[in-house]
């Protein structure tokens, strides 16, 4: 109990420096920039980039089997490349929480550079702003042939095309606070474990009281 | 001893398989909050919106009825693909009878959180209101 306790202390200490953090970055960007409203609605489809594994284990000390659940949190790559028909979802994606579609053109041309394809894509992205929308759908579909595209499905960009540094220490924080999440399951799982044998002994206990206060 | 515990490690190898297979699932964490709550634990990338439209979290504000809570509450304990509920300890406070009558499964684990505007408090907890209701000063004798 002293455990769990603890940990939910941790829990909220980093919670607590995650909601102040969340409080300067309204100041900066302003109160609805940080809020409720830029949380994808049903419309969308979103997946998670945080995730649990249980596993069972055996309660330690205990000269029964009691199992219990270890919960141990995982994190995603937020930046992924997909190649194909996903690109498409994918640029639906890039373009939903972009600003508007032409500094996003501008933001992928500067992928190249990076990732070192310089020939190919310079190219594709050349044709990119020749016309208008259909000339881009045709170009990205000769650049997922070609290179596959880049996905961005961090949920910091829902907030803000370029998140200022306490958004994203923000992140950080909560990150932390996801798995002391997972660390505060555990105990708990661990203690509901624990309780359930007390119990169990305790009715057997009081079972053998009573046969003995009978005879 | 240690022939007890391998002997019981050997009778418990098809579990083991069982383990592995079931610690390979990733499953996700739901969470019940106010908003700051569910805007940062999302920034962390635990929201999922599935192929169904059913999201894995909810934004409780003043015009959130009780029943809305409640129902959310007991979608996130039936899905398959949630082993951890976060909701607000004073957000768990308005549903604490649906919270406290399921006491069988431990999965999904519901973790009471603090708020920005309410402090943890360990004597509201339920898991540990319940274990500390089990010791009393007679079973220390």
């Amino acid at each position: 109990m002293d455990q769990l306790i603890k940990d939910n202390m941790k829990l909220e200490e980093r919670l607590r420096v995650g909601f102040f953090l969340l409080g300067k970055t309204r100041y900066s960007l302003g109160t609805h920039a940080v809020s409720a409203l830029q949380l994808p609605t049903e419309d969308c489809e979103v997946e998670h980039l945080a995730h649990v594994i249980t596993t069972p284990a055996i309660l330690e000390g205990c000269a029964g089997d009691i199992t219990y659940h270890t919960v141990e949190a995982k994190f995603e790559d937020p930046v992924v490349q997909v190649n194909g028909e996903q690109s498409e979802a994918g640029e639906e994606y890039n373009n939903r929480y972009s600003d508007d579609g032409v500094s996003q053109e501008g933001l992928r041309k500067r992928l190249p550079h990076a990732t070192g394809n310089n020939e190919e894509e310079t190219e594709v992205c050349k044709c990119e702003y020749e016309d208008g929308e259909n000339k881009v759908q045709g170009s990205s579909k000769q650049k997922d042939k070609s290179t596959p595209n880049v996905l961005n499905r961090d949920p910091i960009r829902w907030f803000s095309a370029l998140p200022p540094s306490t958004l994203r220490q923000a992140q950080k924080d909560f990150k932390a606070a996801v798995s002391l999440v997972a660390g505060c399951a555990t105990t708990q799982l661990k203690l509901r474990a624990a309780n359930k044998e007390f119990r169990r002994l305790h009715e057997i206990k009081s079972k053998l009281d009573r046969v003995e206060k009978e005879t | 001893m240690t022939s007890g515990v391998n002997n019981r490690a050997d009778e418990t190898k098809p579990t083991r398989e069982r383990m592995s297979v079931a610690a390979a699932q990733a499953k996700l964490i739901a969470v019940i909050g106010d908003e700051d709550t569910c805007v940062g634990f999302l920034l962390g990338g635990i929201g999922e919106i599935n192929k169904k439209r059913e999201p894995n979290f909810l934004v409780v504000d003043k015009n959130t009825s009780v029943q809305e809570i409640e129902e959310s509450y007991k979608k996130f304990l039936k899905r398959d693909d949630i082993d951890i509920i976060l909701i607000n300890q004073n957000i768990a406070e308005q549903i604490r009878h649906v919270i406290d009558s399921d006491n069988d499964n431990p999965l999904p684990a519901v973790l009471e959180i603090p708020s920005k505007d309410h402090p943890y408090d360990p004597t509201k907890d339920s898991v540990l209101r319940r274990a500390k209701g089990l010791y009393s000063a007679d079973d220390m004798r």
